[in-house]
């Protein structure tokens, strides 16, 4: 029995000495890369940076892809709705719910951007041995999209929290800055990111920001806030950099190799164009949205654009029309990019800040440049008040259909009362600002909704 | 890295190594002992045969008795014809003992034909044996909480999943059937629900082997609910579902025990002649209720009405039904999506035999379900198994073996048409006279249902549970044991997209596509075992130690593929011109050392003791290991003198207790990594990165507190047992996806929290002996369960993420809700409470009607009658609890485009209505309609009671009197399920109520077991 008990402790001993630590650890997952070493050499951290762009164009429709351009038609005055789908029908009729999904969308994809290119800005100073200069590319076009991110966020939503930083903790408790405020922070980042980039793109084509499209999108942001002598010297940069040209040919507009593009985005999706091409474009009866009859109305006898740019078609005795700025439905051959930026915002931006700074003759100039390529005559007045009238009709033309710019308009002219209340049911002052969604209430103690909501 | 393996492998093959060695040194130890026995084979030369058969009280013939000869301890056992033939001396004493049966001693007396009918034991919880995982325990002497269901009441029904098996029949165990189609989703809360977060699922253990009951499927979720693994489990080869329920149970489970464990064994094979089995079971299922909804006219008439309320003209654009469609028209959409009628053909076939030492089991079985759905669809699952059981003749080594294998194949398409009941009545016709499908007139377009039925769904699961354990008994009391396990199981789904499913108008664009999902989960265990038994007088001490070594890796690849050159090949993704893949790989491995104390004295006190020491790699280092650990006590005092003699009509009492912990790790794998993984498009030339999780550490086990205490009864003979059970678990250390605001960038990051949730309950149970005489007997089972959820503690709450959806005190099922007052006689639209009186209703501040939706309690009664060879069984299920009204189902506002109850009939039409139902409104921007999504997203009136109670199960057998088909027993039944449904919910199903799914269906089957 001795032997046996000596046994017994022996066996019981191995076994309990079995808790092996070790056994436990786990190699890398073989699917992900590991945050640390994305930031370690540059292929990777540019990898992190050209997979914005990629999601921002990689869905059917998403903040940076269709939807800025198909929800804001429908909440303003350009597009009727034919889905019957509840989340359209809610902007089209400004009456938007909290718990929306693409609202939802408009405020999440926008934030997962900017935390995105905050990453590269902390990350890529990190790491060792690149040229300054590559590492410069790289943060100036973060600055880029986080500014172009945060514009968004303040057109929709009004005050918005700015984040410029990785650290959850603090942005889970991110206060909404006052409007103003986000827009210096956005005049901010760009100075960096036109400082930080270069003349020439970094791509292949125009699909990634140059130093300009950050000066195109700094005169836009003086031009919403105000500052007049800000956006002319900012538009004339762009309007006098080489680059450059308005295509004569309006059919030549939104193509690839435009002349006029300042920055595109290049559509990722297989087989496809870009996503407005395909959801805009009808052949029959329309499902998804079409222009308001009146829109169309509204342009000049022998207005070029009318033919170039809007579709129609006539089913029983209805006539139906669609935005044919993007021509391609669908094909495997990629021969259009979805524009972002273009040098026509930037003449009508000089010529309305040109008004407001008294310069008439400067802006009628600039206003009479894009109403020529269109084909049609001069515009000529001596009154500041029926420039500006000309220059929000000719913006309301020009860039119809055309990422919210309608919509910005009417709200940062103080006209969207006046023009929206006669044509929506339900329109109330309030509806200027898109409510904040409900799971960031829930989600964000220190978050606030918009009044109305 | 290689240095871990190099340490692990040193671990087992040191285990490995002495395991090899024991039989050497056992041989030198117990020499004397082998001695021993040959003496006492010498000692019986002399010898006669007996023989004879054994049969129950009513005649049938027993097998599988022990006979035993009392003086040289030889036995035998009974073959299935009740035979046995047995050497004895012509003085000897027999001992005849079965599972169930009052043993009966028999001299010889110089006789050699003894027949022998034994009495049943109509109490048998002194001889059930309850598992317990690691060890098995006699029911009355069980320190903790374990339910058990028995293949004799899983025959009874036509189920082909484990879980529906036992739905309703354990207290503390709730299940839910998300959907009447086959191969579809379970729910199952044991003791309710302990994590805020992470997982709330149990253990599963088959056979000794973990069983991952995650599902795999990833494109099956608009069909199956993403389906259920165990339904890999062959039910028909299953011999009892035991559930570990406190913490003496399960802390032996330690980090996995905390949501209870569910144990499934399979059959094991008999001894004696070979024996047939076979079972041939054939049915019919349909949905057994359906909605009241608006006709043709009524619907047209609301929409007009909804017209006229808005002041809205309707134009094609927002009237397509009204001015596009054909109104004359209609179609019954319940009928022709979910009104067919399903079939059920089940054939299983067993052989078993085998001797003393060795004995076997194999067998296998088809089942086949088809749908109510229009078309032919149908679920078919193919089993095999096998178990082989084997000891050496002086019963010191054994060895068992057991293989299920489970083919599926779930023939299906992409989405439940039950989903699309709600259809406006005069919705265009599903076909056009052509045949093709009927996408409604020009700008008028409907989604027909039929096209997701051309949208083939397959999937295809391959369940393989095997596992062997090898003991060997070193000396007396001491075994060394050894269990291995394997599992697999591999799930290969695709599902198409042809042409014809696709809207004409988007066929230029929109191709015909599939996409393919391949996953293989595999788990391999070790678990090396000592276990020791000493008896000393009174006292007996059991003593488990082991120790378990676990590693599961998932991988799987989705491919999207698109541009077949013909919709022919949609299923051969090399076909495809376009293709994208995502790959699935995640690497699990866990460690743990594990111990059982039982101290018995005279089965009157028990103590059990249990612990475990886990390691997880699912956390970080420095947080992945863990103990815990838990006590059990009983104190059977019918035993005592003084209970004895003082209460006669008790025959057993028992009150036990357990206190321990347990914990939880069912959160994904790598989380504490901070992670990119690649785009699904390259922009141009590079293939961009996205973050997928922020980093994060910190975060450790959730640990689970459970304490328990129970009052078992047995009075007249047992023939009433009554069980009271009290429960207070609490668990703390939450391991949460933090909700973060999308300012973060993320929508959640896994951390720890603070916050403690107690789950407390009492559960009852009895069972009874109605009646018993002159071969008629009448069983009672009952059981009910009273839970309570409760939000204990959790700080910060106000500042925190979690501010609006929990309260302290309240339960986690918590719904905050405007509470709804009534439809305003004036207005005609639903109101709603504005508790701060600031004039208007605000979220998240006028959320102050507080709704739950845990059931308020639930059971079960069985009753089983029996008459000689005739028995009926009859099971009835019931839940109270709160559900989703079905006035919300549709998501739209009566007056939109959708069909609606026929309830919403009672609405208002004009000032000084009193009713229940606002106005009809089509329009979005109408008060109507924000009152409506009040209601729908945030209104108190969008629950409704959900209450029930269902006739679950009724089976009636016969068996056919021995020798009417001569060497063949048979058996014939008719069972049901889900017979009646008794309860005032307005929906298609109380239990399927969260949203329009395919309620379980109404099946009636009939069948026959024959043995030879």
């Amino acid at each position: 029995m001795v032997n046996s008990r000596l046994y017994l402790s022996c066996l019981l001993g191995l076994l309990l000495l079995m808790s092996c630590e070790d056994f436990v650890e786990i190699d890398a997952p073989k699917t992900e890369l590991i945050g640390a070493l994305v930031f370690t050499d540059i292929q990777t951290a540019e990898a992190a940076l050209t997979g914005i762009y990629s999601q921002m164009t990689e869905g059917f429709g998403g903040f940076a892809n269709y939807k800025t351009t198909m929800l804001t038609g429908l909440y303003a005055d350009e597009f009727d709705d034919y889905t019957a789908s509840t989340t359209q029908v809610e902007f089209y009729e400004n009456a938007l719910n909290p718990n929306n999904g693409d609202l939802l969308n408009l405020w999440n994809e926008p934030y997962s951007y900017i935390y995105q290119a905050n990453a590269i800005i902390e990350g890529v100073s990190t790491i060792e041995g690149i040229s300054e200069a590559s590492k410069s590319q790289l943060i100036g076009e973060a600055h880029f999209i986080r500014a172009f991110c945060h514009f968004y966020l303040v057109g929709f939503f009004g005050d918005v929290p700015y984040i410029n930083t990785t650290d959850y903790i603090e942005n889970s408790e991110a206060l909404r800055l006052p409007a103003a405020d986000v827009y210096n922070r956005i005049i901010e980042d760009l100075n960096e990111a036109t400082s930080r980039l270069t003349e020439s793109y970094a791509s292949d084509g125009r699909v990634r920001p140059n130093t300009y499209a950050a000066e195109a999108l700094l005169a836009r942001v003086y031009l919403y806030k105000g500052d007049w002598g800000g956006a002319e010297n900012s538009a004339n940069r762009v309007i006098g950099a080489s680059e450059y040209q308005l295509e004569t040919d309006l059919n030549a507009v939104f193509l690839a190799d435009s002349n006029e593009a300042i920055w595109q985005l290049y559509p990722v999706i297989t087989g496809l164009n870009t996503v407005e091409g395909f959801s805009f474009l009808f052949f029959s009866a329309p499902y998804n949205v079409a222009l308001r009859p009146e829109v169309v109305d509204t342009f000049e006898t022998g207005d070029l654009r009318l033919s170039s740019w809007i579709g129609s078609v006539t089913s029983g005795v209805d006539t139906f029309y669609y935005p044919n700025k993007y021509k391609v439905f669908f094909s495997s051959t990629l021969t259009e990019y979805y524009m972002v930026l273009r040098l026509a915002e930037q003449y009508l931006i000089r010529a309305e800040a040109r008004t407001h700074m008294n310069n008439l003759d400067g802006a009628l100039e600039d206003v009479n440049t894009i109403r020529n390529r269109a084909g049609l005559d001069n515009f000529s007045s001596t009154s500041n008040e029926l420039i500006l009238e000309a220059i929000y009709k000719e913006r309301k033309q020009e860039l119809l259909a055309e990422w919210g710019h309608r919509w910005f308009d009417l709200k940062r002219t103080g006209r969207a009362d006046e023009v929206l209340s006669p044509l929506k049911l339900g329109w109330q002052s309030t509806d200027v600002l898109f409510p904040i969604p409900q799971t960031e209430l829930l989600n964000n103690p220190n978050m606030t909704q918009n009044p109305g909501y | 890295m290689k240095n871990n393996y190099i340490s692990q492998g040193r671990c087992l093959l040191f285990f490995t190594f002495c395991l090899m060695l024991t039989p050497f040194f056992a041989d030198a130890l117990t020499s004397k002992c082998i001695k021993d026995i040959h003496v006492s084979e010498h000692f019986n030369v002399q010898q006669s045969e007996i023989s004879g058969i054994i049969t129950d009280a009513s005649g049938m013939p027993l097998a599988g008795v022990h006979i035993i000869v009392k003086a040289t301890k030889q036995g035998v056992i009974s073959d299935f014809d009740g035979s046995y033939t047995i050497q004895a001396h012509s003085k000897d004493t027999l001992i005849v003992s079965a599972l169930g049966f009052v043993t009966q001693t028999i001299s010889i007396n110089n006789t050699t034909e003894i027949n022998i009918q034994l009495e049943e034991d109509i109490t048998q919880l002194d001889a059930v044996t309850l598992n317990a995982g690691y060890y098995t325990v006699k029911a009355n002497e069980k320190t903790g909480s374990i339910a058990r269901v028995t293949a004799q009441e899983i025959e009874t029904q036509p189920v082909a999943n484990p879980l529906s098996a036992i739905q309703g029949r354990m207290s503390g165990v709730f299940i839910t059937q998300n959907t009447g189609v086959p191969g579809g989703s379970f729910n199952i809360q044991i003791r309710g629900r302990n994590s805020i977060a992470s997982g709330n699922d149990p253990l599963y253990i088959v056979n000794g082997v973990p069983f991952n009951a995650n599902n795999a499927s990833t494109l099956g979720n608009l069909i199956v609910g993403g389906g259920n693994p165990l339904s890999g489990i062959d039910l028909s080869d299953v011999e009892s579902i035991d559930v570990l329920k406190d913490a003496d149970a399960t802390a032996i489970y330690g980090s996995r025990g905390a949501n209870g464990v569910v144990l499934i064994t399979t059959k094991n094979g008999g001894v004696g002649k070979t024996r047939f089995d076979v079972e041939l079971q054939s049915g019919i299922g349909k949905v057994a209720n359906s909605l009241d909804l608006l006709n043709r006219e009524q619907y047209i008439m609301m929409r007009e009405e909804a017209f006229a309320n808005d002041g809205v003209t309707p134009t094609t654009a927002n009237a397509r039904d009204l001015l596009l469609w054909d109104t004359s028209h209609a179609t019954n959409w319940q009928d022709k999506l979910i009104g067919g009628t399903a079939n059920l053909t089940n054939a299983q076939a067993t052989v078993s035999g085998g001797s003393e030492l060795t004995s076997f089991r194999l067998g296998g079985g088809i089942r086949k379900e088809t749908t109510v759905y229009p078309g032919d669809f149908k679920y078919k699952k193919a089993s095999g198994h096998v178990q082989l059981n084997h000891g050496s003749k002086d019963q010191r080594f054994r060895m068992a073996f057991s293989g299920n294998y489970v083919s599926e194949v779930n023939k299906l398409f992409s989405q439940d048409l039950a989903s699309f009941i709600l259809l406006p009545p005069i919705a265009p016709k599903v076909y056009n006279d052509d045949g093709s499908l009927n996408w409604g007139p020009a700008g008028g377009s409907f989604n027909n249902p039929f096209s997701v039925i051309e949208k083939d769904y397959r999937v295809k699961t391959k369940t393989l549970v095997s596992h062997a354990n090898i003991s060997y008994r070193v000396f007396n009391g001491l075994t060394a044991k050894m269990g291995m396990g394997y599992t697999t199981t591999q799930t290969d789904e695709f599902q198409t997209t042809p042409t014809g499913a696709i809207n004409p108008g988007l066929r230029t664009f929109l191709k015909a596509a599939s996409n393919f999902n391949h996953t293989t989960v595999e788990s391999w265990i070790v678990e090396p075992q000592l276990e020791y038994k000493r008896d000393l007088g009174k006292s007996t001490f059991n003593i488990l130690l082991g120790s378990t070594f676990q590693q599961q890796t998932t991988e799987g690849q989705s491919t999207y593929a698109t541009n077949f050159s013909s919709d022919l090949l949609l299923e051969n993704v090399g076909a495809a011109g376009t293709t994208r893949s995502t790959s699935i790989f995640t690497d699990y491995k866990y460690q743990g050392v594990f111990g059982r104390l039982n101290y018995n004295y005279d089965s009157k006190y028990i103590v059990n003791i249990t612990a475990r020491r886990d390691g997880s790699s699912r956390f970080g280092p420095g947080n992945r290991f863990a103990s815990f650990g838990a006590v059990g006590a009983a104190w059977i005092f019918s035993k005592e003198s003084f209970v004895l003699k003082g209460v006669p009509f008790l025959s057993f009492g028992k009150l036990r207790g357990s206190y321990g912990t347990t914990g939880n790790d069912q959160i994904g794998d790598y989380r504490y990594l901070d992670s990119y993984s690649s785009t699904t498009y390259p922009y141009q030339d590079i293939l961009g990165l996205r973050p997928t999780r922020l980093f994060n550490p910190l975060y450790g086990w959730e640990t689970n507190k459970k304490f328990e205490t129970a009052l078992e009864l047995g009075f007249f003979k047992d023939r009433l047992r009554w069980s009271t059970t009290w429960y207070s678990n609490r668990s703390s250390n939450q391991l949460v996806g933090y909700p973060l605001p999308a300012t973060t960038g993320f929508s959640s990051i896994q951390s720890n929290l603070a916050a403690k949730v107690k789950n407390t309950g009492l559960e009852f149970e009895l069972h009874t002996i109605n009646v018993d005489t002159g071969g008629f007997r009448w069983k009672t089972t009952a059981n009910l369960s009273i839970p309570k959820n409760e939000l204990l503690e959790f700080p910060d709450l106000e500042s925190s993420s979690f501010a609006q959806i929990y309260e302290e005190g309240k339960s986690l099922s918590l719904i905050r809700a405007y509470h709804a007052t009534g439809v305003n006689p004036q207005t005609g639209v639903y109101e709603f409470e504005d508790t701060n009186g600031d004039g208007m209703l605000n979220f998240p501040n006028d959320l102050q009607s507080l709704v739950e939706l845990d059931p308020e309690f639930y059971g079960g009664v069985g009753n089983t009658l029996s008459y000689k060879g005739l028995q009926l069984d009859v099971f009835v299920q019931f839940v109270k609890q709160q559900g989703y009204n079905p006035l919300y189902l549709s998501g739209s506002a009566p007056g939109r485009l959708s069909n609606q109850l026929l309830q919403v009939l009672n609405r208002w039409q004009q000032p000084g209505d009193v009713t229940s139902i606002q106005q009809f409104t089509q329009s979005t921007a109408s008060n109507a309609s924000t009152a409506f999504n009040n209601s729908l997203f945030n209104g108190d009136n969008r629950f409704s009671d959900a209450s029930f109670v269902r006739l679950k199960t009724v089976s009636c057998s016969y068996q056919i009197p021995e020798g009417a088909l001569g060497s063949f027993d048979a058996e014939i039944y008719l069972q049901g399920q889900n017979l009646l449904t008794f309860t005032g919910y307005d929906g298609l199903d109380p239990e399927t109520n969260r949203s329009l799914r395919l309620p379980p269906l109404r099946m009636i089957t009939m069948g026959m077991r024959l043995t030879f």
